[in-house]
């Protein structure tokens, strides 16, 4: 047993850096050829480039065109500022469970932490997309059907990453803050929650963000948004007006990445 | 009220202290000489309940240190460590308010963080040890001194029977190290209560003999010499810092031994 643990570790140690860089190689070699790369283009896809590259230069700035990708775009925002302050609140307490920080050691609280994080991975692992397709099929098509969609795994997501954070706190900070006499609970209020906060917040608003994606793509499923429009607008062959809305959703991003960088700003200063 | 008989710690095959016999009295001010490595943190951590030592016992109030809860511990021994160990997110003032944890209770805490209500007798400290411009800054914004001077604040709001001081002037400037020092030992009248009993790791033996009631010199684990200050002599410290230079040597062979703590 001994001789060959020696063995392997001897095999590996002997891979060099080469080595590596060729196995890298052949793994990305065997997967371009993997796929199938025959019926990349169709008859007219140039002149289908083409029309949309000019249509990128010219969008369509009709006063009827902007005031739809506007309208699309607020109910977009609506669906993901929705399921986002869902996903808050109920990961934010899940992740607190999950943390294990907050309870005290047993066996009844223990079996909570597992739980709980069993639950969270669970919820996380199913994509938003699949979500609705199973939410669709059991409540029909509605906003609410949208809005928890995205609320679901999300909040599996939130919760899991706070909890990480609260487990990453330095333990010479908690053991300092023990010798003061400081119950876990306390540590947790006064060590563990103001370490984690900042970074959460700058997380949370990157889900946002994140969550206004998923919001586009999903109201490809017809929930109404800024998807639905694109779907239509691609339909009708109005390049010009997918133009117009893509770029809507670009300065929507932009404008939420400049907002948390603000607020990021104030919370470090 | 502290006793440490035939205390010892190793971590993994490093042999950190002891075995040391040890008695502290109420109201003695100790300070602790060595070089790096002579094993002066360890012997604060083991007084301080953080570890619990190999071999041998430490009993605080004529108790086992281990049987005594965490929020009676804090009212018992408080400590400062090297690297202070702050919340750095918070401000200066919330890290001096959580010197009163142990007496505080979950909501209070809660209400200390969340509402705009201040803790008179924190205030006062922190103006005692000229820190009041900076009590609603970020910690993490400080200077290394002032963040020193935070964490000892807290230590003075927490209040306790012994206070243990691993190096605790040792990012301040030297007028104002006095001034600490003379504070600390209790040699300044001061409107803020005091330590009462205080054990001192230092690197400087002329602070030790300056400041303190009593000086231990460690070296390689062990006490070399637990006099009098006034007692203490250039031989004491000389042999001191020899043995230390052997110890040197000695703890270069044993680099790779896993160091739990990582600090000392």
């Amino acid at each position: 047993m001994g001789t060959r643990l020696v063995m392997i570790t001897g095999v590996l140690d002997s891979i060099t850096k080469r080595h590596w860089v060729f196995l890298v190689f052949v793994a990305v070699a065997v997967s371009v050829s993997t796929v199938d790369w025959t019926n990349t283009t169709h008859a007219g896809a140039g002149r289908s480039i083409w029309m949309f590259v000019n249509a990128l230069l010219t969008p369509d700035i009709s006063s009827t065109t902007l005031n739809a990708a506007v309208h699309a775009a607020w109910i977009t925002v609506a669906y993901a500022a929705a399921s986002i302050s869902i996903a808050i609140i109920v990961g934010i307490p899940l992740g607190l469970i999950a943390s294990g920080t907050v309870l005290s050691s047993g066996v009844s609280s223990t079996s909570l932490t597992i739980s709980v994080r069993a639950f969270l991975g669970f919820i996380r692992s199913i994509h938003e997309l699949i979500w609705a397709l199973l939410l669709v099929a059991s409540f029909g098509l509605s906003p609410v059907v949208g809005v928890l969609a995205i609320a679901v795994p999300y909040s599996g997501i939130i919760g899991r990453v706070f909890a990480e954070r609260l487990q990453d706190v330095p333990s010479q900070q908690l053991t300092a803050f023990e010798s003061t006499g400081a119950s876990s609970l306390q540590q947790v209020i006064a060590v563990r929650i103001p370490s984690a906060l900042p970074n959460m917040t700058s997380y949370l608003f990157y889900r946002f963000e994140c969550a206004i994606r998923t919001a586009a793509v999903l109201s490809f499923v017809g929930l109404g948004g800024i998807g639905f429009r694109i779907q239509i607008a691609l339909s009708d062959l109005k390049f010009e007006t997918v133009a117009t809305l893509m770029y809507t959703l670009v300065i929507l991003i932009l404008a939420i990445d400049l907002f948390c960088g603000f607020i990021r700003k104030r919370m470090i200063a | 009220m502290c006793r440490l008989v035939g205390a010892s710690k190793t971590y993994g095959v490093r042999h950190a202290l002891g075995p040391i016999d040890l008695e502290i009295v109420f109201g003695e001010k100790i300070g602790v000489v060595g070089s790096s490595g002579a094993g002066k943190s360890t012997l604060l951590r083991l007084i301080s309940g953080e570890i619990t030592p190999s071999t041998g016992t430490v009993d605080l109030n004529g108790r086992p240190l281990p049987s005594i809860q965490v929020r009676e511990r804090s009212r018992i021994v408080g400590f400062m460590h090297q690297q202070f160990d702050l919340v750095p997110q918070l401000s200066a003032r919330k890290n001096i308010e959580a010197g009163n944890s142990g007496r505080w209770s979950l909501f209070r805490t809660l209400a200390a963080l969340l509402l705009p209500i201040q803790d008179l007798n924190a205030s006062e400290v922190a103006r005692h040890l000229g820190l009041e411009d900076h009590l609603n800054e970020r910690t993490s914004r400080l200077s290394g001194g002032q963040q020193q001077r935070v964490a000892l604040a807290r230590l003075l709001v927490q209040n306790p029977e012994i206070t243990l001081l691993d190096e605790p002037v040792s990012s301040l400037d030297p007028s104002l190290a006095l001034q600490i020092l003379e504070t600390l030992c209790g040699k300044t009248k001061t409107p803020v209560s005091t330590p009462k009993t205080v054990i001192a790791s230092l690197h400087s033996p002329e602070f030790s003999t300056r400041f303190f009631d009593r000086v231990i010199g460690l070296s390689a684990g062990l006490i070399m010499f637990d006099k009098a200050a006034s007692e203490v002599g250039d031989s004491d410290l000389r042999s001191l810092y020899q043995e230390s230079n052997l110890d040197f040597t000695r703890n270069h062979e044993n680099e790779n031994a896993p160091q739990i703590w990582g600090r000392d």
